[in-house]
């Protein structure tokens, strides 16, 4: 008696029923690995089905696009988490990678936010603390961000992208303010879990807007980097300096030097304002070949 | 664009250094062989045509346009590809990735279309295999084949290639060769090297640089000419030689006057460029003629 298997074409076939749904991906997991491997072995079946697939792709050439679309998803990038969100809000596919791409954008960037920001509020939390800390850093951030963003030593493909025909500001543009969309929800967030109101609970946006417009401007000159080093440490001195002047004749409460006061806000608005039309009238200077001598990067 | 760039009287200097000296040359459609050693100024040329850097003084036209305003510097870097000699990678990415973010830069914005051109310089370069592979795994000599093919992207009129074949091995260097003779009649690739076999095998012109002048400009069948009667073999060595060295067949090959019992034979590409440097010190090297 012969032992082996025998070969033969199976005697049941699957109904035009079942393997309209099979094509239609209308029938569970099970019936289909079963239909599946019923079609490896009955070449009837497998003549019937390609019926069923030509009749709901209609032509070849139709074929030929859905085997370029399987093409295109198996080769399209993988975008992480930054660009998968900001393609679901509606950024187009070739500038979420721009974003994406950049230094900033990794998630250690989100962490360093994070960790910086729950520092000042467990300091805010302390029997005597207070929000001073987060009224210091809270501008800092996003400087710390757009100094990484883009730059030679910074960006790995500083070098293509200058040669590109892509504007290098542009690349700059989109990334300073995807930092800035990333950090400020952050601090604000931060601000409510601190239960600031009022002027108190905003009075970091105004120094940190002017604080970004200032190093996006020097950012023309200089290496964002070194533009953001700059404003930040100058930034640190006009706070201390303010605080110690203030110390000395009205009280220690950082959030009620001039700095945080309307004058102050009003000031800070208007060197963002300043700033801002500065770096605008000077976009070009991103773009044009890196003169060592005067500056230019 | 038709592929002709002119550099006129291009000066560079890094703090006290000066790295080019008035440097002018006319290059046309065609392969351009940059040869120098090491430090001599290629890749800062090769730069400021990259228009990467600002020359101190001189210009660089590309067929009519100069990279003054911004709408020539966009025209300009529209129709360039640049493979530098360290491009740099993010760690993560892949080859696709990676190129294809290049093709961002180059503002192909349409997906499809871009993703396509993509797969053709990766299968251009025969990175088919490991185009999914992250770039920090793949062999430096495949990171070079990746950097050209970035460069390749929308088969730009103005191809500068930076030490190319750095890296590669015999077959990837045949397969790269092979590659640059399928460029269009009208494209201009400047390759600077310090390898003369590829001007030999790849290009129409070279342009020799030394301590930032232009020592030589012309074919290299011109170069290897300015040899002629100052090539020399026999069994000994020879002291008084401007340079001499023992090639592969265990005889001696001499370049200046005659030693005693040596034999005139053919100057190659080689033997020009090493005159033409002008060393008085001797090489005593095993290398392989």
């Amino acid at each position: 008696m012969n032992d082996q298997p025998s070969f033969e074409p199976p005697e049941w076939h699957v109904s035009p029923r079942l393997m309209r749904d099979y094509v239609a991906l209308k029938i569970d997991m099970a019936r289909s690995a079963s239909v599946e491997q019923h079609l490896l072995s009955c070449p009837n079946c497998q003549v019937a089905l390609s019926s069923f697939v030509y009749a709901d792709v209609s032509s070849a050439a139709n074929l030929d696009a859905l085997w370029l679309d399987v093409i295109d998803a198996v080769d399209r990038p993988s975008s992480g988490l930054v660009g998968s969100t900001l393609r679901l809000l509606g950024v187009s596919d070739h500038v979420a990678r721009l974003i994406a791409a950049a230094p900033a954008m990794h998630l250690s960037w989100i962490a360093s936010v994070v960790l910086v920001l729950g520092f000042a509020i467990s300091y805010a939390m302390r029997p005597y603390g207070s929000d001073a800390l987060l009224l210091v850093l809270a501008p800092l951030i996003p400087l710390a961000g757009i100094g990484t963003a883009y730059g030679l030593g910074n960006d790995r493909l500083y070098e293509l992208t200058k040669v590109s025909p892509l504007s290098s500001s542009r690349v700059f543009l989109y990334r300073s303010l995807a930092v800035l969309c990333t950090a400020t929800p952050l601090t604000l967030t931060a601000a409510l879990i601190m239960r600031l109101d009022g002027l108190e609970a905003m009075g970091w946006l105004l120094p940190s807007l002017g604080l970004v417009g200032l190093t996006l401007a020097l950012s023309t000159w200089v290496q964002p980097l070194i533009a953001a080093i700059s404003v930040g440490t100058t930034w640190i001195i006009l706070v201390v300096g303010v605080w110690a002047r203030s110390a000395r004749f009205e009280g220690i409460a950082l959030e009620t030097t001039v700095i945080f006061q309307p004058t102050g806000q009003i000031a800070f608005a208007v060197v963002a304002l300043v700033a801002a039309v500065l770096f605008i009238g000077r976009l070009g200077h991103l773009d044009t070949p890196v003169d060592s001598h005067r500056g230019a990067w | 664009m038709n592929g002709n760039i002119e550099i006129t009287g291009v000066t560079k200097t890094y703090g006290k250094t000066l790295v080019l000296d008035d440097v002018s040359v006319k290059i046309g459609p065609g392969v351009t062989g940059m040869l120098g050693p090491n430090g001599a100024g290629k890749t800062t040329l090769l730069r400021i045509m990259a228009t990467v850097l600002a020359p101190d003084s001189g210009s660089v036209r590309f067929d009519d346009t100069t990279p003054t305003s911004p709408k020539a510097l966009h025209d300009i870097r529209s129709n360039l590809g640049y493979a530098p000699q360290e491009p740099g990678f993010y760690p993560n990415f892949t080859v696709f990735d990676f190129i294809d973010y290049v093709a961002i830069l180059k503002e192909m914005d349409d997906r499809r279309a871009r993703h396509d051109e993509v797969r053709r310089v990766i299968s251009l370069v025969g990175l088919d295999d490991v185009a999914h592979r992250a770039i920090r795994k793949l062999s430096g000599g495949m990171r070079r084949r990746t950097a050209v093919a970035q460069a390749l992207l929308g088969s730009p009129s103005f191809l500068l290639l930076d030490e190319p074949t750095a890296g590669l091995d015999p077959e990837q260097r045949l397969r790269f060769r092979s590659l640059l003779s399928q460029r269009d009649d009208h494209q201009a690739v400047v390759l600077a090297t310090h390898q003369t076999e590829d001007v030999t095998a790849l290009c129409q012109n070279v342009v020799v640089v030394d301590q930032g002048k232009v020592g030589f400009n012309g074919t290299p069948v011109e170069l290897a000419s300015s040899a002629e009667g100052r090539v020399w073999v026999s069994k000994g060595a020879d002291n008084t030689a401007v340079l001499t060295w023992m090639d592969g067949t265990g005889r001696h090959r001499h370049i200046g006057n005659p030693p005693p019992g040596a034999e005139l034979v053919e100057p190659t590409l080689e033997d020009g460029y090493l005159l033409l440097m002008g060393r008085d010190s001797r090489v005593e090297t095993e290398a392989v003629a």
